[in-house]
């Protein structure tokens, strides 16, 4: 294997995997979140926020899959993923806003 | 020269891996936050959980927001084939953290001191 082809290979994968972790950084949130939700704020606070990052977790874990399959397609047509990234940057943001609105208006 | 060219594939793949260990660090910080009101219910008074949560939540945003724009604006700058902005963005977010984790280090140290 060339040393292009063997990089190639190795990028894609690191990416497929980036894109792995932030959907298990998400769930794990998302758990956070539920777990002694009491203390914080009303169940169905918790479960909302629960809820988008989990939703976004699985959203993220379908594009990843997609993004690792995404193998043989050569190099030249690779194109940024901006549909997914600009969802994910936006939800993500989104997600931060709720949090802490939540915690100004039940804490 | 051209004005616009498709960047080569590794660095459309290294900005991505970028944007998303952006998107981890939102997601840490904002861990941060829901940990100072859920799971530390006797450090510091209510008001001061509450402000520290909100300043987490806050750089966790702005870690989000941030990490998107500095995708945007690389992507935009490799396709026109100019040079790279440093950014202020991870100075930011270093200051930032530095103020809000000493804040609930003293609270700590208070806390194991009383």
């Amino acid at each position: 294997m060339t040393g292009r082809a063997l990089d190639s290979g190795l990028q894609r994968e690191r990416t497929s995997l980036a894109w792995t972790r932030t959907a298990l950084a998400l769930g794990v949130n998302g758990v956070l979140v539920m777990a002694r939700h009491e203390t914080a704020f009303p169940l169905p606070i918790s479960a909302a926020l629960a809820g988008m990052s989990v939703l976004v977790a699985l959203l993220v874990l379908t594009y990843a899959s997609r993004r690792a399959r995404v193998v043989h397609t050569p190099d030249h047509e690779i194109r940024p993923a901006t549909a997914i990234i600009v969802t994910l940057g936006v939800a993500t943001t989104l997600l931060c806003l709720g949090t802490g609105v939540a915690v100004v208006v039940w804490q | 020269m051209s004005d616009d060219q498709e960047p080569d594939y590794r660095f459309t793949l290294a900005n991505e891996r970028t944007f998303l260990a952006w998107m981890r660090t939102c997601l840490a910080l904002l861990a941060a936050a829901v940990a100072i009101v859920q799971f530390a219910p006797d450090l510091g008074s209510r008001e001061f959980r509450e402000v520290c949560a909100v300043a987490f939540a806050a750089l966790a945003a702005g870690s989000a927001a941030g990490g998107l724009w500095r995708w945007r604006s690389t992507d935009s700058a490799m396709r026109q084939g100019r040079h790279l902005r440093g950014g202020s963005l991870p100075l930011a977010l270093a200051v930032g953290l530095a103020v809000v984790a000493s804040a609930v280090f003293a609270a700590l140290v208070l806390e194991l001191i009383h």
